[in-house]
């Protein structure tokens, strides 16, 4: 069971949907910038502060003569996408509790 | 942090869940992709990983090289059209279809050399290594629900 913990890094607009796919799955970084619709550099941007956090890798690999980048989610990335997803689903929980 | 967080309420928070619903729902959607050849080569690499070793040393290294080199092969080739890719022990439940296919294939090798090599029974390595291919294909399969399932859980 992950404690829930609200990530502000993970939260960001772009970030979360960024998290949301490399904690399922390793993906080229044209991939992901395709899937939320930002531009290079502010994809570039949102991969730095996460790759800064030790949330995301970087590694870089040459396929049919041209360097493809791939993102990848750490082991401490995917912990804290875990925390920050049950801290989401925990205020969603009160938010109906109170409603009822 | 709590700044932030006192200003999240349910709705937002809500709003975000979907948000990350979605978005993996596109790398799903992204990841169904089943070509001939990834099929056709993945079963070709079980069932050769499995009658290789009932064949005698020199065809079972050489079927192991080949088998290999396959696999190597399509998940490149993969890759590259999907620009994505996972690890087939990582996700939580995905991971137990993962080791029961090899599970699977490690006992018919076992029966491919018992057969193969002991017995001298060279057709039961052949039905082995067909074997394997149909399982290598349904394992597959099965991995992909489950992967899918994990994905769509969250947690």
């Amino acid at each position: 069971m992950t404690a829930p913990v609200f990530d502000p890094l993970i939260h960001a607009p772009g970030r979360l949907q960024i998290c949301a796919i490399l904690s399922a799955a390793e993906a080229e970084f044209a991939v992901v910038r395709d899937a939320i619709k930002v531009s290079d550099s502010v994809l570039s941007k949102h991969v730095k502060a996460l790759e800064e956090a030790g949330y995301v890798a970087v590694r870089k690999a040459p396929f049919e003569g041209r360097q493809r980048t791939w993102l990848s989610m750490t082991l401490s990335g995917k912990k804290a996408f875990k925390a920050h997803v049950a801290e989401l689903e925990r205020l969603v929980k009160i938010s109906a509790e109170l409603t009822i | 942090m709590t700044n932030d967080h006192e200003k999240f309420d349910g709705a937002g928070a809500m709003e975000a869940l979907n948000s990350i619903r979605e978005t993996r729902e596109q790398a799903l959607g992204k990841m169904d992709y089943w070509p001939w050849w990834y099929d056709a080569g993945y079963a070709a690499a079980c069932g050769l990983l499995v009658a290789g070793q009932g064949l005698g040393t020199t065809i079972g290294v050489a079927c192991t090289a080949v088998a290999i080199a396959i696999l190597v092969l399509i998940m490149r080739k993969w890759q590259a059209e999907t620009g994505m890719w996972v690890n087939g022990y990582g996700p939580k439940r995905a991971r137990w279809a993962a080791f029961g296919l090899a599970g699977l294939l490690l006992g018919l090798m076992a029966i491919s050399v018992w057969y193969g090599r002991v017995q001298d029974i060279i057709w039961v390595p052949i039905v082995c290594g067909i074997v394997a291919a149909v399982l290598g294909l349904v394992g597959m399969r099965v991995w992909m629900a489950l992967y899918r399932k994990d994905v769509r859980d969250l947690k």
